[in-house]
């Protein structure tokens, strides 16, 4: 049973076509890239996987069900592009409320917030509130609160957005690390880069219409093109649909 | 844990952590007034109320009435302070008073004692008082205050050396006992001043418009700081967050509320402490279970009033958008409110008050008219169960528009004034468009051709009238290029447009 199945899936926004007759599929424990120009449809996919939006018309299934379905959810988690933390929480407060809200009980919750604390670095910035947080560690915090309930489906909207060479690779080494332990990916961003390192399949999106689907390396060839950032401008011109 | 409590407990904490809001909320209303009330207390018993007196009156027959007036002055207020000319100089005293060195002129003629100690005789005091002064208005209080006391002292005098011992029958041929019950409020609240019919409406009209847009930063905060995402996909139960979040806005609301209600009734206390009880106002009695209730009316309303804010604000997609809302949530126990500061509900027109009836800040108002000045009847326990009942129908409708993708993908638009939409189209791309309308002078088709040049430029757009009253049918036939627009005939589509190629 794959992970993430979408099957003609189009999304409107009163005039607006959003999302075109899309179709793609996800294994378990695959590491997918969602990769488009600005206003292509990746996060309205995004949120049509996770149950947050529905589609107008197609068919969503995760892991065999509707994902607006409560025990499907709450093996999902989001990370939103632009994302903000809690600013008079501090950070293991974050992780330790978003695990009381997953439904674990008071000593298991702080036993998960301690463990993602160690996991992600945390440790010396436990205590600061997120309004002092760098961008970096706020992003950090985040991903900790959506780890909490042990997700079987990570979703990520531009998870290393704004961050720093360094704190981008380790947010990418603990993204394999996730794929690695058997949690399917979902990624979306706009670093070519990121998404050769991260991705074993990668869709291109241009225009609320799925353009390409496929392992980079086929894609690749296919196209005959020599990088993924000549692939993707190759696919989004203007004109391209 | 409740989904409920955990976001509770959460949004509490963050609440109480930003002491300098919390402090402005609470504390501050608080100083504040009680500053207030001490610099007016200050103003008018610190610096004594100077009355300029110009005492003619030597006395008669051993008695000396003029003498006994500024005793009685004196001693109806600690700060009095009664300034003798020299000089039997009136225009002096009223020269004083117009440069601020006195609040008062009082003349006392020459034949104050004698006039006073004939029956047939009467006599004239002059007061020169200055306009729009407030300690000007308290001397004339003071001695008008002391006049009235010898007045009935000498009229009882002169009766009773004319009719004997009947005297106090024929001064009070009417007796007038007020009969007070005590206590006044039905749970041993005594609000016996002339002025505590105004104190419910005033209550409300304090607690609801305090801290209103609490509930903007909660639930639109969370979509500014791009929370709310995670946070309903992290949420099992919308009920459970939203309840959680509108419970923790309240606790601060209804102490916020309480602090301005304390604060204000500590401005009146301490503004007339030290003064004579004869010119200070009724003190207000608030035995610990009125007061229990009092604060649960408030929460009630405080609930009810962040409710429709956030039902108001639901679609808003930033707080700056939602603030907009307030306006409107602040006028309506304005409106309610007001005309109940001068009168009762019962003394409203008919129309009014039934229009009183469908708001929820009237039944407060009534709730706390029964628990602060009585009586309480069956009718109250249908009040609270009404206001009650305003409560989860608030909770219920923001559940259902929490519950809206809308809220996710940012509808663009406020609850309350829905934007048209554009007609579907797959050639937004086009260079030339023309809106096809029925009606020459259609508001709802002007303005989607004015959302059409907001939001494709380089296109022209062109305004097509053709005969009013076509049906659908009819129109799509008279521009048969024209897209079709969803639910055309279910929503009476005020135009549509034709696009052309170019």
């Amino acid at each position: 049973m794959s992970a993430v199945v979408l099957q003609n899936v189009s999304k409107r926004f009163g005039s607006f076509l959003a999302l075109n007759e899309v179709s793609f599929s996800i294994e378990k424990g695959e590491s997918f890239a969602l990769i488009g120009p600005n206003g292509a449809g990746k996060t309205t996919t995004l949120r049509i996987v996770c149950g947050l939006v529905k589609p107008s018309s197609g068919l969503v299934k995760v892991f065999g069900e509707d994902p607006s379905n409560s025990r499907i959810r709450s093996q999902i988690s989001i990370l939103p592009e632009d994302a903000g933390v809690y600013e008079k929480l501090t950070a293991w407060e974050s992780i330790y409320y978003y695990a009381l809200l997953r439904g674990l009980d008071k000593s298991s919750a702080e036993q998960k917030a301690e463990e993602l604390i160690r996991v992600l670095d945390l440790q010396q910035k436990r205590n600061e509130y997120g309004v002092k947080l760098s961008k970096g560690l706020k992003r950090k915090v985040l991903i900790g609160m959506c780890l909490v309930n042990d997700p079987k489906l990570l979703v990520l909207d531009e998870p290393t957005d704004g961050l720093d060479v360094r704190s981008a690779r380790n947010v990418r080494e603990l993204l394999k690390a996730l794929v690695s332990e058997g949690k399917t990916l979902i990624v979306s961003s706009h670093n070519m880069l990121e998404i050769q390192d991260v991705a074993q399949k990668i869709a291109i999106i241009n225009k609320g219409k799925l353009v390409a689907e496929g392992e980079p390396d086929r894609l690749l060839a296919n196209y005959g093109a020599r990088s993924l950032e000549e692939l993707f401008l190759g696919l989004t011109e203007e004109g391209v649909t | 844990m409740s989904t409920w409590l955990v976001v509770f407990k959460k949004d509490l904490k963050e609440l109480f952590r930003n002491r300098k809001a919390l402090l402005m909320v609470t504390v501050l209303p608080l100083l504040l007034f009680s500053a207030m009330g001490v610099l007016s207390n200050y103003s008018l018993t610190k610096t004594p109320t100077v009355i300029a007196v110009v005492n003619e009156d030597t006395g008669y027959a051993n008695t000396n009435y003029g003498a006994k007036l500024i005793s009685l002055i004196q001693n109806l207020g600690s700060s009095v302070d009664v300034l003798i000319l020299n000089e039997p100089n009136f225009s002096l005293a009223t020269k004083l008073v117009q440069n601020g060195e006195a609040n008062l002129a009082l003349e006392i003629p020459s034949n104050f004692s004698l006039a006073l100690n004939h029956t047939a005789l009467t006599t004239s005091i002059v007061l020169f008082v200055k306009p729009g002064d407030a300690k000007s208005q308290l001397a004339n209080q003071i001695v008008s205050t002391a006049l009235s006391q010898i007045s009935s002292q000498v009229a009882y005098e002169r009766v009773k050396r004319l009719a004997g011992q009947n005297a106090t029958n024929i001064i009070n041929p009417i007796r007038v006992l007020v009969y007070v019950p005590k206590p006044t409020g039905f749970f041993g609240t005594t609000a016996s001043s002339p002025y505590s019919g105004l104190l419910p409406a005033l209550i409300v009209l304090l607690s609801v418009e305090t801290n209103i847009g609490l509930i903007v930063d909660s639930l639109v905060g969370e979509k500014e700081r791009k929370t709310l995402e995670m946070l309903l996909l992290a949420t099992p139960s919308r009920l459970g967050l939203i309840t959680g979040k509108t419970l923790a806005v309240s606790v601060v609301s209804v102490l916020s509320a309480i602090a301005t209600i304390v604060g204000l009734f500590l401005e009146v206390s301490l503004t007339f402490s030290g003064l004579a009880a004869s010119i200070t106002p009724q003190s207000l009695r608030v035995s610990p279970l009125a007061a229990l209730l009092i604060v649960l009316v408030l929460a009630l309303t405080v609930g009810t009033t962040q409710l429709i804010t956030a039902v108001l604000s639901a679609y808003a997609t930033n707080t700056k958008e939602a603030n907009a809302s307030i306006g409107i949530v602040m006028s309506l126990p304005l409106i309610s409110m007001y005309p109940l500061l001068f009168s009762s509900l019962y003394s409203l027109p008919q129309a009014a008050q039934y229009f009183m009836y469908l708001l929820p800040f009237t039944y407060s108002y009534l709730l706390l008219y029964g628990i602060l000045i009585g009586p309480v009847s069956l009718f109250d326990l249908i009040y609270a169960i009404a206001l009650i009942a305003y409560l989860f129908f608030l909770l219920w409708l923001t559940v259902k528009l929490y519950g809206r993708e809308s809220v996710i993908t940012g509808g663009g638009s406020t609850f309350w004034f829905k934007r048209p939409r554009l007609p579907q189209s797959s050639h937004h791309n086009s260079e030339d468009m023309t809106f096809v309308t029925g009606q020459k002078r259609n508001a709802k088709a002007h303005f989607l051709i004015l959302l059409a040049r907001m939001n494709f430029d380089h296109v022209t757009i062109r305004k097509l009238v053709i005969k009013p009253n076509l049906c659908p049918s009819k129109l799509y036939r008279a521009s048969p290029n024209s897209c079709v627009f969803k639910g055309f005939k279910k929503f009476r589509v005020n135009a549509f447009y034709d696009v052309h190629h170019g």
